[in-house]
């Protein structure tokens, strides 16, 4: 074992073609990589280590992922997770296909002494005791690793890529290596953050640097794309060729390769954003979206360096996966997969949208490197607000498309408006699986829709809700103040509330701090209105002798006295204002913190005409808008506008029956 | 213009379904009776949901407004329409992303609540009267006498109603059987994400289509043409009918399924335009809401036509098979003389 202190490295020829190395960050773990790729997509491979305690911790074993034996069978816990979601887990793998299946096995592992820790490696299973589950392996070490050491190993080991299935693997000649490499898990101040692979979330790692050799059949020289920079590309005998790449500061390496991409280069640059080189590798059906992938990947660099966090690598990557893949929308440090149709309206935003989230993840995720299987909101949730801003404000609102048999039909006159088009899908989720509050680890949540509701919409919507009820302005800064404050290291949501507090007071980061506490929902909702005239004293007055009694007639002017009760049906709390409107066309505004569980106004002046909750739909979170506010009187245009479409393409479905051959007239 | 081409046919097919007028507005009174019945459920939910809340004028202002509505309905009241899922996975051919891999094709339905289960019920009853309807048109359109008249067309539709019924179940199942085997199993044949491009994928799904249309497009013409078959003949022997008809469309498939497609067209039309380019009502001027009501009912009407005249045609063309003369027998002109003894 050899334990080094400060700068003094025993890989230091290794990395010595970095310049920037650790200008971001200090490495905490590096690799050097190789490995051959075979055509049956088997794999062998070498890595060389080199971890630094940055922590304060002192490990005393190592632990590594081996996300590929995720499909290594049907009992591995993503398999089992996926399959108790609902979800189809034999999609992709065969059972008699042992071609589709994947795994990875190290055969070696030594420190660079030589100590042979090989026969200690033992399969662990730490989230949910699952014994057939290969995907974390620990490894007693003979000394801990103090803080401030480095440890230096070497790794042999070899693995086969499945047939694709969440985002890794092949199809036909296409292959995405991701998670293919045995990898170490992250280092804490409380240890080893090590999880299995998990059906609903992703991943958590250390940065380091990356320097890999992948050797591949000769057909794919050229056609290789991967985090980092392709440093040389050879071609080697045996129908082979070779390519490296060096990337830097990064806390994953992924690479994509198929001989029928079609390499496209292009270059991002904008006022006050660093220049970026932009690598499209695209599929031959494809080249009719060639320009608007590569104008989405602009939109996501200037929009998001603009909002949160420029870029901060030379060339970033974008892979468009070949159809049916499986691996469509998916993120690594510096690349990325899109994802498209061969037919692709515009106004479907597609693969615009994707396009963008992913690149969006290069700032939550990348660069700000959360973790995925515990918070995984912070990464997708944030990035979910941004992409929508981004779209909004480059695209305009989508419209309806549906594919009819594989043909994709615009309905040019049904808006899908952002974000509202998400509040749905949010809400659907959230009445699927009301589980779990987004402060409950990822990975325990309950199921597939529990983790999607928290990961994605429940926070992309409380941070539309943040920037609506605090002021954009406002949300604007907080949300800079969090990139820039966090990028290159490892925020928490407790680091978010922090700089919600700072930034923008007491009340915003109590409002956020109870949504992420809670796994109820928001429901305000006005549950009486009446509006009377306000008469005369009725009955006796005064005493005695003074006492007199009046009978005042029915007067049609006068003041009106109304009264207004509001009620929360939700178990989260968020501050609202309630508006009353009145029959002269005036309004009355008034704040309600939304904690009460009901809230009664009495107003006098003119009659009330309606009143309600949060009619500016500042909190997208409300889950039902249609008892946020009552009518005095009923008004029936609205509903009869409707009804009167309804009836029409009732006529015409009960008509089509008969054109279907049910019978041959009407 | 030859006397059985198809704009003939077509134009003999509109001219003999205007004839029956009184008949044509009775079905259409038919198909609004049960449609008021079948969207009553919903119509009184967003009664309830949107007379008092001012939601529903602001949704209705907004472009994205049906959209949304739907989105709050649909949450707020999922018994309203219930799970529309095997309908969405019928009209677009996408099985659904998370349903259970080998769910059989069609499973669902019948257990529907809501709308989508409602829509079972109500499509069926809307066959069966329409079978009953087709008989008294299949009859008027045999007949050279009294073809406006209500009572011969409440008649015919009495005297046909069996064997009319028994041809709307034999079309409905036999559409379904060609649904199910003809589109539904052959996508098991092949793993569409196994093809290499997605436009192979696209092809092959649409290919299925096509050939489920064609199958089912025959079994139509089949009970069109047996209808028509039964209303020439007066009698109401459906196997005769089947008989004619099979006889009759197996001598001639090409055209009668070009008159098939054609009155499948002119029965969309009108619909498509309406959804185009049709006004919406916004709720305001009352004596608009009457216009916009009367446009969409002419297109029911329309629709309603045009199938009506498909009975027309085909009895047209039937009419017009049986004037023409049986081809003459083969006649030897001349005898080789017997060879000399």
């Amino acid at each position: 074992v050899t334990r080094l202190r400060g700068a003094a490295l025993p890989c230091a020829l290794l990395f010595a073609a970095r310049l920037e190395a650790g200008s971001r960050v200090p490495p905490v773990a590096s690799y050097v990589i190789e490995a051959t790729v075979r055509a049956d997509h088997g794999l062998t491979g070498s890595e060389t280590i080199r971890f630094t305690n940055r922590t304060a911790f002192a490990f005393k074993d190592l632990a590594f992922h081996l996300y590929l034996n995720a499909w290594r069978n049907d009992r591995s816990t993503w398999l089992l997770e996926q399959a108790r979601g609902g979800g189809r887990p034999d999609r992709g793998l065969v059972l008699k296909d042992p071609a589709r299946w994947g795994w990875s096995e190290i055969h070696r592992l030594v420190l660079d002494d030589g100590t042979d820790l090989t026969p200690s490696l033992a399969y662990v299973s730490p989230d949910d005791g699952n014994p057939e589950d290969r995907t974390l392996v620990s490894v007693p070490l003979p000394r801990p690793v103090a803080p401030g050491e480095t440890l230096v190993f070497r790794l042999d080991w070899e693995a086969r890529f499945p047939r694709a299935i969440a985002r890794t693997g092949w199809k036909d000649d296409y292959l995405l290596g991701a998670q293919w490499f045995p990898k170490l898990a992250t280092a804490t101040d409380a240890g080893w953050n090590a999880h299995q692979f998990h059906a609903g979330t992703e991943f958590f790692a250390d940065f380091g640097d990356y320097d890999v050799t992948l050797t591949l059949p000769k057909a794919y020289k050229g056609h290789v794309g991967a985090t980092g920079v392709l440093k040389e590309e050879t071609e080697l005998a045996g129908d082979l060729a070779r390519a490296r790449f060096l990337a830097e500061d990064v806390h994953d390496f992924a690479f994509a390769a198929s001989p029928r991409f079609e390499v496209v280069r292009d270059t991002f640059s904008a006022k006050g954003l660093p220049n970026v080189e932009i690598v499209l590798l695209l599929q031959p059906d494809h080249r009719a979206i060639r320009d608007r992938y590569l104008r989405a990947t602009k939109v996501g660099l200037e929009d998001y360096g603009t909002r949160y966090l420029p870029y901060s690598y030379p060339a970033v990557t974008v892979v468009d996966p070949p159809w049916g893949s499986h691996s469509e929308g998916m993120e690594y440090p510096a690349l990325f997969v899109g994802g498209g149709h061969w037919l692709a309206p515009k106004k479907a935003h597609s693969p615009e949208s994707v396009t963008v989230h992913e690149y969006g993840h290069q700032v939550f995720y990348g660069m700000l490197a959360s973790n995925e299987v515990e918070e995984a909101h912070l990464d997708e949730g944030f990035n979910t607000y941004g992409t929508l801003k981004a779209l909004a404000s480059a695209y305009g609102d989508p419209a309806l498309v549906v594919r009819f048999f594989g043909l994709p039909v615009t309905f040019s006159g049904v808006s899908v408006p952002y974000p509202f088009g998400t509040t749905d899908r949010f809400q659907r989720w959230q009445l699927a699986s009301r589980s779990d509050a987004m402060a409950v680890p990822s990975y325990r949540q309950l199921d597939g829709d529990a983790i999607r509701s928290n990961a994605y919409l429940r926070t992309a919507l409380l941070l539309f809700s943040c920037e609506r009820t605090f002021g954009e302005d406002v949300w604007a800064k907080v949300m800079k103040t969090y990139a820039s404050r966090f990028a290159f290291k490892h925020p928490k949501t407790s680091d978010f509330l922090a700089v919600v507090r700072e930034v923008a007071g007491e009340t915003a980061a109590a409002a956020v701090a109870g949504i992420v506490a809670t796994a109820g929902g928001v429901d305000y909702a006005v549950t009486s209105v009446e509006s009377h005239r306000v008469r005369a004293l009725a009955g006796f007055s005064g005493e005695g002798s003074d006492r007199k009694f009046a009978a005042p007639p029915p007067s049609e002017a006068g003041t009106y006295e109304s009264t207004v009760v509001a009620q929360r049906f939700g178990d989260a709390v968020w501050p609202v204002e309630v508006v009353f409107t009145f029959a002269d066309g005036s309004t009355l505004s008034r704040p309600w913190s939304g904690a009460e569980q009901w809230v009664r106004w009495t107003l006098r002046g003119p009659k009330l005409v309606s009143a309600e909750v949060d009619p500016g739909e500042k909190c997208l979170l409300d889950g039902n808008r249609l008892n946020n506010g009552l009518r005095t009187e009923p008004d029936a245009r609205a509903s009869r506008a409707w009804t009167t479409r309804l009836m029409f393409w009732a006529q015409n479905l009960l008509e089509t029956f008969s054109l279907l051959g049910l019978a041959a007239v009407p | 213009v030859k006397r059985d081409s198809l704009f003939v046919l077509a134009s003999r097919g509109v001219a003999s379904a205007l004839t029956t007028w009184k008949a044509l507005l009775l079905a259409l009174a038919a198909n609004l009776f049960l449609a008021y019945a079948f969207a009553h459920p919903v119509n009184a939910a967003l009664r309830r949901a949107l007379d008092r809340s001012p939601f529903g004028a602001r949704a209705s202002a907004a472009p994205s407004g049906t959209w949304r509505l739907y989105g709050e309905m649909s949450r707020a009241r999922p018994d309203v329409f219930g799970d529309l899922s095997p309908w969405d996975e019928i009209a677009t051919g996408e099985r659904a992303e998370r349903g259970p891999a080998h769910r059989p094709p069609l499973a669902g339905f019948l257990a529907g609540t809501g709308v989508a289960g409602a829509a079972v019920g109500f499509g069926i009853l809307s066959a069966a009267l329409a079978a009953l309807f087709a008989g008294g048109f299949a009859g008027r359109f045999g007949s050279t006498e009294d073809r406006g008249s209500l009572a011969a067309f409440g008649a015919d539709a009495a005297r046909f109603a069996a064997p009319s019924l028994l041809l709307g179940a034999l079309s409905l199942l036999g559409i379904a059987a060609a649904y199910r085997w003809v589109f539904a199993e052959t996508g098991k044949l092949y793993e569409p994400e196994d093809l290499r491009y997605e436009w192979e994928s696209v092809a092959l799904l649409v290919l299925r289509l096509l050939a489920f249309l064609l199958v089912a497009a025959f079994v139509r013409v089949l009970v069109v043409y047996a209808r028509a078959a039964m209303g020439r003949a007066g009698r109401g022997n459906l196997a005769g009918a089947l008989g004619a008809s099979l006889g009759f469309v197996s001598r001639r498939p090409g055209r009668v399924l070009a008159l098939e497609i054609l009155f499948g067209a002119l029965g969309l039309v009108p619909l498509a335009l309406w959804a185009l380019l049709g006004p919406v009502w916004d709720g305001r001027e009352a004596g608009a809401l009457a216009l916009v009501v009367l446009g969409q009912l002419c297109v029911v009407f329309l629709r309603v036509l045009a199938r009506a005249a498909y009975l027309g045609a085909a009895s047209a063309f039937l009419a017009r098979a049986a004037e023409r003369p049986a081809p003459a027998p083969a006649v030897t002109s001349e005898s080789e003389p017997a060879p000399a003894p």
